[in-house]
């Protein structure tokens, strides 16, 4: 089994390192997916954030796509389920089956058992086999016939769903939304960048595939470099205020939740990792705020980019 | 268990206006209390200060917490309640300790440096704790720090309300008790609310508990000081308000806060109208007016004439003299041609440590008559025996005002020209003379327990005097209610009180009978028979020439007077003893005392048929008011001499002597303001050039407003060149955006640094992106980023002057379309 268990120290990344790790990533993703550089830097976010992604677009316009070359390009082990309505959870998570050459049960580890999952029209899973991936997207862990099974440290889940199609769609619960960390529209690509595509699509048959530039240990050594990018008080002091005004605001009726502060926050810190700073400035809040608002917060009256826009507009940043 | 941010979000509420606005009015109240008790007008100067330094502090302290972009003050960080004092929140202590503090301190730099007088003990606490409860409604950010603030309004305002019976104060205290209502449900209403949300539970029973203990070691201090020093209790004289006294519902007690004792006991005590058992009065040489006009205006110069003819007269020389000597001392005449003063001699009283003639509680300055002459002959002023006025002052009544007997002197003829009433009190303590002291208007006069009419009778000149006896006693309070005359219309050409000479009427055969023998009483106060001479008409000529051809009487009177105000007052320049007219001789030196000042304005104004005469009295400083007691001093030096005009039936007093102030009138703020516009116009045709020079400059500078005002600010920005580089940066920044908001291109609440000054940079000062985009790095680090991370290289100081040098020097140019900035904008 490839996944990455490693449990020995690991040696502190120079800030040299990190950004050289993080440029072959961001390289190999932008050739993956071509004039997406944002979709690809708050992706970036999330992986570094251990954030979960939920994509919300319409079909062929990349979702796919960029998830398997995440996957390729950090190295570590792909697993893809496709979700139907007849999708069980012991086909996400695994199952015990009696070895009949040794009269003994044989764990089978499901799709989770990876380092990047594409769950992928998730809402068609049935809500039973949603709330399968509940445990393994919040604590890294299933639990197996009373069995605790932890996951790769590196777990990520990459979900994609349709938001035109709703017939035979069971739509995420809210509890399960609040587990993604952002959600990620990839839209149309540019002019220039189809014409690339076109290019590109001619010359060969199969698909463009990004090449491995990292491991498992160093995905974990930039999350954890993620936990150094300061925070000052201010800051903290705006994005409470940001949270605060998500609760009060007439278009919301839930708010921002602790965990989804916390989210928000790891987030705004890896961003500013990906803008080669080692502290977190209001941009940063700004920047992933409406990624990762929009998956836990539905608007009631306005449309929800419209509503989060008029959040940060109404609240005031923190001056020099 | 919500988080730790969560709560200190929920414990601490952004300041309330309504509690600011609750303490201005409070302060407010207190400003009015400040302004009558204080005669000082230092406390004006203090007040401003101290309310510059408060709004310095809300600026600082309380705009950042609404958004206010225009300071771009960071507000000071939250702390939970067991966190200690962060450096900002000890700054705001320090200040606000500070500001408590000012007007003691001010009133201590006024006393000791400058020669004020100060204000009273009482004020000053006042105005400590009226800056305490600013303090507290700019920096309150729990509810208890509002509540405290809101009790100190209150408290304020109903103290204002209790010593002070101005109607100002109502109309302060009426929107306030609007608003504090509404305070007070808005404070019920969030504590409802934040009741299910978190227990705002100070632990305030140490507050408390230090509060009660502080006050305790102060009150065992006391008792200490006490028992060791059996003075210590009288040291609280002057600090509690309404202090000492025995009539708790005096009002003059509740207004002149200080030795009230004294002040009661001394001024309506009825003991104090009998002959007064006391040796101290009784051992006192009390002067009589004839005393006081020898010490201060010299000796009358003998009639050479009259001495002349008692030398064949051998036994009528000294019957004449003896009469002439009466006459003197029951101030029958008064010469305007007297001897110079041999000495500096002063009158001082024995057996009493106190000079004062008498004592005024009320507005000063204030001209008390004491005598009147009507007739001017050879340099001699007298008064006419058949001249009391038997229309104005026939008929006296008792009338009860709140409970006292007043007794109605006259009747203002028309409410136009008298219309505000005013009161005073005069107490008599060294003055020998049955004539009361009245101003010229008074309409009712009070004596505690006095009711009877015949208890008050006129001298033959028209001035009140107590009969039977041989002078008023001493102690004695006399309560006056004036009126203020309202001279506008006499100025207005048309209207009906434009005319004051009687002479044309007086030979209109058609007159009514009353008008006539009204005018027959005082044919001889009015001098047209007399010919001007060379000189007084000479002096007419030039004091009317500025007139307009429909000038009414009183433009005239006002001509002469100011004319005559313009000439040297000189207490030593008396008319030689062989003057044969005082009046030319004045206006030949233009130099001379009151006296000569005013007997030729009388002359004047009769001459132009204008009944006026002369006045002799006492003239109330508000040089000598006693901040403490309340009250001013009158003293021998104050006797003088100035006259009165009759106007519609009252004694209308005139200054002709510049060295005093003129007499108050009455104006309504329409009439002031037109006033104004009619003294600008006048300025505005005087000086022409000045006047297109102030106009061109003010034109000037509405223009070019925004390029004057960045022009300042660039100038200011200068300064910041001094600062280190952290500091210099922020300022600078700070200024900028102070300049960009008077481009009307305010800096939006959610804009960050990067996405507005990188436009500005290289829209407006032509800065290279690359210059821009370090810059504005350097800024992020030292705004967000950790202090140890904010050392800063050589390379980017120099980077930081360059960039800042730039700002500062560059006009910033306008923008071609001010873009806007999109929230979530990933800029650069």
């Amino acid at each position: 089994m490839n996944t990455m268990t490693t449990t020995e120290p690991l040696a502190t990344p120079t800030s040299g390192d990190i950004q050289a790790w993080i440029g072959g990533l961001r390289r190999e993703l932008n050739n993956v997916l071509l004039g997406k550089t944002q979709v690809v830097e708050l992706l970036l976010a999330s992986l570094l954030a251990r954030g979960h992604v939920l994509f919300d677009d319409l079909p062929g316009l990349g979702k796919t796509t960029l998830a398997k070359g995440l996957a390729k390009a950090v190295g570590g082990k792909f697993m893809r389920v496709q979700c139907t309505p007849d999708l069980l959870p012991s086909d996400v998570t695994g199952f015990s089956i009696l070895n009949q050459k040794t009269r003994e049960f044989e764990f089978r580890p499901g799709p989770v058992f990876s380092d990047v999952l594409l769950a992928d029209e998730i809402n068609r899973a049935t809500p039973r086999t949603q709330s399968a991936l509940f445990e393994a997207m919040a604590e890294r862990q299933v639990t197996i016939d009373g069995e605790p099974q932890s996951l790769s440290p590196s777990f990520l889940v990459l979900a994609t769903q349709n938001p035109v199609e709703s017939v035979g769609a069971y739509p995420l619960p809210e509890a399960q939304l609040d587990r993604f960390t952002m959600k990620l529209k990839i839209g149309y690509p540019d002019r220039a960048s189809e014409l690339e595509l076109l290019s590109r699509s001619r010359k060969t048959t199969n698909d463009f595939e990004a090449q491995a530039v990292l491991h498992g240990d160093q995905i974990v050594q930039l999350q954890q470099a993620v936990t150094g990018v300061a925070v000052e008080q201010s800051v903290r002091e705006y994005l409470l205020d940001l949270a605060e005004c998500t609760r009060n605001h007439r278009s919301f009726p839930l708010g921002l939740s602790p965990r989804g502060l916390l989210q928000w926050q790891r987030v705004a810190q890896a961003y500013a990792m990906l803008n080669e700073r080692n502290f977190v400035i209001p941009e940063d809040i700004q920047a992933v705020a409406a990624p990762v608002l929009s998956v836990r917060l539905t608007s009631n009256s306005i449309a929800t980019d419209q509503a989060i826009e008029s959040v940060i507009a109404s609240v005031s940043v923190p001056r020099l | 268990m919500p988080s730790t941010d969560a709560m200190q979000t929920a414990v601490f509420r952004k300041p309330a206006l309504g509690t600011m606005l609750l303490a201005l009015l409070a302060t407010w109240c207190i400003s009015l209390l400040r302004f009558a008790g204080s005669s000082d007008p230092v406390w004006l100067v203090s007040e401003i200060c101290l309310l510059a330094g408060w709004c310095s502090l809300v600026g600082f302290v309380l705009l950042p917490r609404y958004g206010s972009e225009f300071f771009g003050v960071k507000a000071p960080a939250q702390k939970t309640l067991n966190a200690g004092p962060s450096r900002a929140q000890l700054w705001i202590w320090g200040i606000g300790c500070l500001l408590i503090l000012a007007p003691w301190i001010s009133r201590w730099i006024l006393v000791g440096f400058f020669g004020s007088s100060g204000e009273a003990n009482e004020l000053i606490a006042l105005a400590m704790l009226q800056m305490g409860g600013l303090w507290q409604a700019a920096v309150a950010r729990t509810s208890r720090q509002e509540w405290l603030s809101f009790l100190i309004s209150c408290f304020l305002v109903l103290f204002g309300l209790a010593s002070s019976d101005r109607g100002d104060m109502i109309q302060i205290a009426a929107p306030f008790t609007i608003l504090a209502s509404w305070w007070l449900m808005a404070r019920y209403w969030d504590s409802i609310e934040e009741g299910f949300l978190v227990s705002e539970s100070a632990p305030v029973l140490t507050l408390r508990l230090s509060i009660l203990g502080i006050l305790g070691l102060g009150a065992l201090g006391f008792l200490a000081w006490n028992s060791f020093s059996k003075d210590a209790a009288n040291r609280l004289d002057g600090w509690m308000p309404t202090s000492g006294g025995n009539r708790q519902g005096e009002s003059w007690a509740r207004q002149g806060v200080g030795d009230g004792d004294m002040l009661i006991a001394a001024k309506d005590e009825a003991f104090t109208f009998g002959p007064v058992d006391s040796d101290l009065f009784l051992e006192s040489e009390i002067p009589s007016m004839y005393d006081l006009v020898s010490d201060l205006y010299g000796e009358t110069v003998p009639k050479k004439r009259r001495y002349a003819r008692a030398i064949s007269l051998d036994n009528q020389i000294k019957e004449t003299e003896r009469e002439a000597t009466e006459s003197k001392k029951n101030s029958k005449e008064f010469s305007a041609v007297r001897q110079p003063k041999s000495n500096d001699k002063k009158y001082e009283p024995k057996g009493t440590d106190s000079r004062a003639i008498a004592y005024l509680i009320g507005e000063t300055p204030q001209w008390l008559r004491v005598e009147s002459f009507d007739h001017f002959e050879d340099g001699i002023w007298t008064h006419s025996e058949d001249l009391f006025d038997p229309k104005t002052n026939t008929n006296p009544s008792m009338i009860t005002i709140q409970e006292k007997p007043w007794m109605q002197v006259q009747f203002p003829p028309t409410e136009l020209v008298y219309s505000v009433r005013e009161r005073l009190a005069t107490k008599i303590i060294n003055f020998q003379s049955p004539r009361l002291i009245t101003p010229s208007l008074t309409t009712h006069l009070h004596i505690d327990r006095i009711d009877q009419i015949d208890f008050y009778s006129w001298m033959n000149d028209g001035q009140l005097m107590m009969p039977n006896r041989d002078y008023v006693p001493q102690l004695t309070v006399v309560h006056q209610l004036y009126q203020i005359p309202q001279l506008h219309a006499l100025r207005v050409p048309k209207s009906a009180y434009a005319q004051l000479s009687h002479h044309q009427k007086a030979e209109d055969t058609n007159a009514t009978h009353g008008l006539h023998d009204w005018i027959g009483a005082y044919t001889r106060l009015v001098g047209v028979h007399e010919e001007p001479s060379a000189r007084v008409q000479q002096f007419r000529d030039e004091v009317f020439g500025v007139l307009a051809s429909n000038a009414t009487d009183w433009n005239r009177v006002e001509a002469i007077v100011g004319g005559l105000r313009r000439f040297e007052s000189d207490r030593d320049a008396t008319a030689p003893e062989d003057c044969a007219d005082v009046v030319d001789y004045l206006l030949e030196t233009k130099r001379g005392p009151d006296y000569l000042m005013a007997s030729a304005a009388s002359v004047m104004i009769r001459q132009l048929g204008i009944p006026c005469r002369l006045c002799t009295g006492f003239f109330a400083s508000p040089s000598r008011f006693d901040r403490i007691a309340g009250q001013s001093a009158i003293m021998p030096e104050d006797l003088h001499t100035w006259a009165e005009v009759h106007v519609h039936g009252m004694w209308v007093p005139i200054e002709p002597t510049g060295q005093y102030p003129q007499p108050r009138e009455w104006m309504t703020w329409q009439q002031r303001a037109v006033e104004m516009a009619w003294a600008c116009r006048d300025y505005f045709r005087n000086h022409p050039y000045q006047t297109l020079a102030i106009g061109g400059s003010f034109g000037f500078a509405f223009y070019f407003r925004q390029r004057l005002a960045q022009a300042f600010l660039c100038g200011v920005s200068l300064f910041s060149l001094l600062l280190p580089t952290p500091l210099r940066l922020r300022y600078s920044l700070r200024l900028l955006r102070l300049r960009m908001w008077l481009w009307n291109e305010p800096l939006p609440t959610h804009a960050t640094l990067q996405q507005w000054l990188g436009k500005q940079l290289t829209e407006r000062v032509s800065i290279s992106p690359t210059a821009a985009r370090s810059f504005i790095g350097i800024a992020q680090r030292l705004a967000y980023a950790p202090v140890h991370e904010q050392r800063l290289d050589p390379g980017q100081e120099k980077l930081i002057g360059q960039v800042l040098r730039s700002i500062i020097f560059s006009g910033l140019k306008s923008a071609a379309v001010p873009g806007r900035i999109s929230p979530i904008e990933n800029a650069i």
